[in-house]
């Protein structure tokens, strides 16, 4: 029998519980090895599963790709704040991040077939302290059936918080598929699991990507992304003035979030396609929450090659709203 | 030459509009109405996760749990901004799969290498369009013109690690089976170059088990999948890996225990360990066919091997060998007769011998009747002894069964009282050819008149042999002459007739008396003879 004082900790690889009085070195269910800062930093940095759910070409990879460059960034921000790499991929990972943003060139495109494990230590949030990011990325191409393979999405079943990407801009290339179709696949794959949302009620950061390309988009949210503090406090210097953001600048920053979010789920209801959309989800009782982002700051050209000057743009707002979903 | 066919698979990633369902991203692009969805998706599996270290094309090959074969071709292809991605982001690819019948593939000997080398794959998006067309989804057969393979280049290896290599691909089943396999690490031409070879020197019923890929850096393989992965460097696999360095050419790891002993293997490993890898190259082929065949029942074509190989393999398994050769033979005559006959093979020399033939007898276990007939003839030649009374029964039907005339010959002659019907029968159709060849039993042990019924007695009855038969065989072909009524040779036997003393002469005057048809000069001969010898004494008187 386990001692109370047994640890607990879920293997990021297999999501199995492991329950052990000392650190565990590897899984006993799928024999994967536990990165040990993982293992014995569980406690002061517990895990944070960022599932994305999204079509092929909406900007999955990117968004991961500018999220960790941002949450690297956020140095310059949060004061006692540092991020730290948990595995060899995930460093490697890192590597490549620098490399193509320093080349300009975009991120390789997504294969299908399971994906390697990134696990990210965040020390000292502001706000919401330690956490472990894990995330796997997906190929978009495993969303366009009703029944999602959900062992190349593993995430998708456990995390209570997924983040649904969605390309308006691209919409209406995209044969034919319309946004509450990507709803209505998540849906049906989690009740194909067992999911019983009159129980568990699901947390779904909706994040519209390639803000800088959506047609007609209200000035208010063109404007919103323009003007990112956060990016402008990351890519601060002497010069322009450093500017640190403390728990109050980050309560500011959560409540603007909401009234984007709030806006979003209006605007996105102006046709048939988006009120099934939200409905879908009301139906399900899936708490909602929108952002809008733009992974590179600019269109990528025809060549491929991403904006001369890289500049993501409210790249962090779905990571905060799940960070803050979670928290309550 | 030998053609097959393979149905197509081609998987890659594509924008809507080139798309058979109208979808982008990675998918099945066109595929043959022939396959089925189970085996689609079991293809695109093994074939979905491709990170290229070099240009070099990735190679896949492996076999279905349907037991379709595939092979697949892999290369990175250029972001074509209408047909693959309008985004243009690297990292694409296209897999050319093709899927054959387990009937179909082993046309090629069960070498994968005798497609990928002659057929050519995709390699580019607008190839694929021009080729498949747009959107239909649909590939049709292909017909694949392949060549026996050449034998590989193996200068650079050396002999006891390129024992190793083929050992392991020889233990293919039973390292799957127990969760092990081969992690081939260096460039990808190398890899293929080093598994081409390994194939090479198995024989070709075991190679269906040498699964591999060629590149697999980054991807997972389940264990199962392969026998054999190739990566740019040493990585962790999903199985117990023994590593071969294709570029040092080396085999690293235990060596793995056979399952079973095998001739061909004991047989490799000691011309390799020799250093004679250029004969392995050479009699591979012979061995491997041989081992088949000693233990499949496979049909060997004799024409198909190498002289020297086979002698090396009778050398070998000698004992083995004409035990089943004797086991042959005697199904169709007598256990005393395949023994002799086996004896007698046994003796000439090796030059004489058709290596080939005799184990292509052996391993089938089986002699052609007309193979048979010509052995006994050979046989019977080189050791004249008399064939008892059931054997020559036996001979003579094998004879008649297979036209031999020279068989029937010898087995109606060779034996305890020659059986005439059956001789005659053999001279009297026989070539001239043949009753030259058959002659050379005259007096040895053959009499004269056993060779009277022939329309080429002549070439009898001026064989200088003659000169030392006796005077009762003379008598004897004298008869023989005057039954089937051929007067004038007697002419021909004159000189004899001075030699004869009075019994036989008396037998002579007694053949001829009253037959008019008798030649003159024939007559006068006896007579003289008969004058020199004076009257008839009977019982010493006058």
């Amino acid at each position: 029998m386990l001692s109370i004082f047994s640890k607990r900790i879920v293997c990021p690889y297999c999501l199995a519980e492991i329950r052990s009085p000392r650190t565990v070195s590897s899984c006993p269910k799928c024999k994967q090895e536990i990165p040990i800062r993982y293992a014995s930093e569980y406690d002061e940095a517990p895990p944070f599963f960022a599932q994305v759910f999204g079509w092929s070409q909406v900007g999955k990879t990117v968004f991961l790709y500018a999220l960790t460059l941002m949450l690297r960034q956020m140095q310059n921000v949060w004061p006692r704040y540092f991020p730290a790499p948990a595995n060899d991929v995930t460093q490697e990972k890192l590597r490549e991040i620098s490399e193509y943003l320093a080349n300009g060139k975009m991120p390789p495109m997504t294969q299908p077939g399971p994906q390697d494990v990134y696990i990210m230590i965040l020390k000292n949030m502001e706000r919401w302290g330690g956490r472990t990011l894990v995330t796997r990325d997906c190929a978009g191409e495993i969303f366009d059936t009703m029944r999602v393979p959900v062992e190349q999405a593993p995430y998708l079943l456990n995390a209570p918080t997924t983040f649904m990407l969605l390309s308006l801009a691209d919409m209406p290339n995209s044969g034919g598929r319309t946004i509450d179709f990507l709803m209505t696949n998540y849906i049906n794959t989690l009740m194909h699991n067992g999911i019983d949302f009159k129980r568990e009620q699901r947390k779904l950061v909706v994040v519209l990507t390639k803000g800088d390309v959506i047609p007609n988009l209200p000035p208010n949210l063109r404007n919103y992304l323009v003007t990112d503090p956060l990016w402008a406090a990351v890519t601060a210097n002497q010069r322009t003035g450093l500017r640190q953001l403390d728990g109050m600048a980050m309560a500011e920053y959560l409540e603007t979030m909401g009234r984007v979010s709030d806006f979003i789920f209006d605007w996105i209801q102006r046709d048939a396609f988006g009120k099934s959309f939200v409905r879908l989800a009301a139906d399900k009782n899936i708490d909602l929450r929108f952002s809008i982002i733009s992974s590179t700051g600019a269109a990528v050209d025809a060549s491929g090659t991403m904006p001369e000057k890289l500049a993501p743009r409210r790249v962090l707002d779905p990571y905060f709203w799940a960070l803050d979903l979670q928290s309550h | 030459m030998t053609s097959v066919s393979a149905s197509q698979l081609i998987y890659t990633r594509v924008e809507p509009a080139f798309s058979p369902v109208a979808k982008s991203g990675f998918q099945t692009v066109y595929r043959g109405r022939e396959l089925s969805d189970g085996v689609v998706k079991a293809i695109e599996e093994r074939v979905q996760c491709y990170y290229p270290t070099n240009s070099s094309p990735r190679l896949q090959f492996f076999q279905l749990t349907t037991g379709e074969v595939v092979l697949s071709h892999s290369v990175a292809i250029p972001s074509h901004a209408e047909i693959i991605d309008k985004d243009r982001r690297p990292g694409a690819f296209l897999a050319h799969a093709l899927v054959l019948s387990r009937a179909e593939y082993f046309k090629t000997e069960n070498y994968p290498f005798a497609i990928f080398d002659h057929f050519n794959f995709v390699e580019d998006p607008e190839q694929m369009v021009n080729v498949f067309g747009k959107a239909n989804g649909s590939a049709n057969q292909v017909t694949i013109h392949t060549q026996k393979p050449s034998p590989p280049s193996t200068p650079a290896w050396n002999g006891a690690e390129l024992a190793k290599l083929v050992s392991l691909a020889m233990n293919a089943p039973s390292l799957v089976e127990n969760g092990q396999g081969v992690l081939f690490t260096g460039q990808a031409a190398i890899i293929r170059e080093t598994v081409a070879t390994a194939l090479w020197f198995v024989p070709r019923t075991q190679r269906l088990a040498c699964s591999f890929t060629t590149c697999s850096s980054r991807c997972p393989t389940q264990q199962g999948w392969y026998w054999g992965v190739g990566s740019d460097a040493r990585r962790n696999t999903s199985f117990r890996a023994t590593v071969v360095d294709v570029e040092q050419k080396r085999v690293s790891g235990s060596e793995e225990s056979r399952s079973r002993s095998s001739f061909y293997l004991d047989w490799f490993q000691s011309t390799v360990i020799k250093g004679d890898i250029s004969q392995a190259c050479q009699w591979g082929p012979t061995m491997q066919q041989l081992e088949e065949a000693f233990h499949t029942g496979y049909t060997l074509r004799a024409s198909e091997l190498e002289d020297s190989a086979c002698f090396e393999f009778l050398s070998q398994n000698n004992r083995m060998v004409w035990q089943r050769i004797t086991a042959s033979i005697a199904s169709q005559l007598s256990k005393d007769v395949a023994a002799s006959i086996v004896t007698y093979l046994t003796r000439l020399p090796a030059s004489d011998l058709g290596p080939c033939e005799l184990l292509q007898i052996a391993a089938s276990q089986q002699i052609s009747p007309t193979v048979l007939s010509e052995i006994a003839v050979s046989w019977l030649k080189a050791d004249r002894t008399q064939v008892p009374d059931n054997d020559s029964s036996v001979l003579q039907r094998l004879a008649r069964q297979t036209d031999n005339l020279e068989l029937l010959f010898l087995a109606s002659t060779l034996c305890r009282k020659a059986d005439t019907k059956g001789r005659d029968e053999a001279l009297e159709k026989m070539t001239q050819r043949s009753y030259h060849s058959v002659l050379e039993l005259l007096l040895d042990p053959l009499v004269p008149a056993d060779f009277i019924a022939s329309p080429h007695r002549t070439r009898l009855l001026r064989d200088r042999k003659l000169h030392q038969m006796s005077d009762e065989q003379y008598v004897a072909l004298a008869q023989a002459l005057i039954t089937i009524n051929a007067f004038a040779d007697l002419v021909e036997l004159s000189w004899y007739v001075d030699r004869l003393d009075e019994q036989h002469l008396h037998q002579i005057e007694k053949l001829i008396k009253g037959i008019d048809s008798v030649p003159a000069q024939f007559q006068q001969v006896v007579s003289r003879r008969r004058e020199a010898l004076g009257p008839r004494r009977f019982f010493g008187l006058l």
